[in-house]
């Protein structure tokens, strides 16, 4: 009945872990949204699954009052849990690498992932199992072997971009790429307090729209100067809208205040359309006069 | 290495060397405590 009673809380266990590492490894929507090609989590999850006998044995030995395989066991699982988790980030980064036109060089975090599961294999077999130093060296090896066949390398390269006068301006395009990302998900963040459906969908759309609009400004990211104010002033503004009409709007449902907001949205919306039909035609200098027209339209309304 | 070939043979190595390891852990540690122990200490011992 003991017996039983423990296979239970045992498989229970791991039922929980695989269920909390798959959302872990899933991630947010904003994530999934913002990088369309994820790497498939079945891929994380192999390792995960393949550490779970270290950890019940760890148990086990512990329950037994076996001290050196428990704590080989024990550190062994660590190590590779750890492996696993950064093995999991660097596919997600490598992902995000290939999805952006420009780029940092990631770390190397399926090098690091894999050096650590290597280490921890190498552990596991000569505390936890008892194996002879150099066999546990070998698995060690051949678990480093793997992981790198298996996943790969990280990506070796940044994708940078110059400006018209020949400077390397691939900080400042991510910088300000990073800013407006935060901003739009500030945004999505905000539209989850507004009840109402029509808004809702409004501010989905906007959201939307302000995305395709940074695809194309990466594209074609020479003209720094114009794409941060467009960046610094719509994005910041429309984010400080969204936050301020959905705080008050919890607080107090006000007939007024939706009129408003709605017909500041529409407003927001008009313009985000025309400005990514202006970057479609490469007419930047459209774009900025938009952008002062937007600011004095948005001050005018006490929004800015 | 075209990729298939890569995935296929890297897999399996993690399987042998990752799967092999903690499943002997496992049964290491199921194993009669004695022998677990002795088994551990034997290997963990400075060599002479």
């Amino acid at each position: 009945m003991i017996r039983v009673l423990a296979l239970v809380a045992i498989l229970t266990a791991i039922a929980v872990l695989i269920f909390v590492v798959r959302s872990k490894l899933l991630g947010s929507r904003e994530e999934r949204r913002s990088i369309p090609r994820q790497p498939t989590p079945a891929t994380g999850l192999l390792m995960f699954l393949l550490t779970v006998p270290v950890l019940v044995a760890a148990v086990i030995a512990m329950a037994r009052g076996l001290l050196v395989p428990m704590i080989g066991n024990a550190v062994g699982y660590a190590l590779l849990v750890c492996g696993a988790w950064l093995l999991w980030r660097g596919l997600v980064a490598e992902a995000a690498y290939s999805h952006r036109l420009v780029a940092k060089t990631p770390w190397p975090l399926k090098a690091i992932g894999g050096g650590l599961i290597g280490l921890g294999t190498g552990l596991t077999a000569w505390l936890g199992v008892g194996h002879h130093p150099g066999i546990a060296f070998a698995f060690g090896l051949v678990a480093l072997l793997g992981c790198r066949l298996f996943y790969g390398g990280d990506p070796g390269e940044a994708k940078r971009v110059t400006a018209a006068s020949g400077l390397d301006t691939t900080d400042q395009v991510l910088a300000a790429l990073a800013q407006a990302e935060r901003s739009i998900a500030a945004v999505e963040q905000s539209s989850r307090d507004v009840r109402q459906p029509e808004l809702n969908q409004r501010l989905r759309r906007v959201a939307a729209l302000a995305r395709e609009i940074l695809t194309l400004l990466e594209e074609d990211p020479r003209d720094l100067r114009r794409a941060r104010k467009f960046l610094n002033v719509y994005l910041d503004g429309v984010q400080r809208v969204v936050e301020g009409y959905a705080r008050t709007h919890q607080r107090a449902a006000s007939p007024e205040l939706d009129a408003n907001f709605r017909r500041v949205l529409t407003s927001i919306e008009e313009v985000f359309q025309e400005q990514r039909q202006k970057l479609l035609e490469s007419d930047i200098m459209d774009l900025d006069v938009q952008i002062e027209v937007l600011t004095s339209q948005l001050k005018r309304e006490g929004l800015l | 290495m075209p990729e298939f070939p890569r995935k296929v043979l890297g897999l399996l190595l993690i399987l042998a060397a990752v799967g092999v390891a903690s499943w002997q852990a496992l049964a290491v540690s199921c194993s009669s405590p004695a022998s677990a122990a002795a088994e551990t200490a034997r290997h963990t011992a400075a060599p002479r």
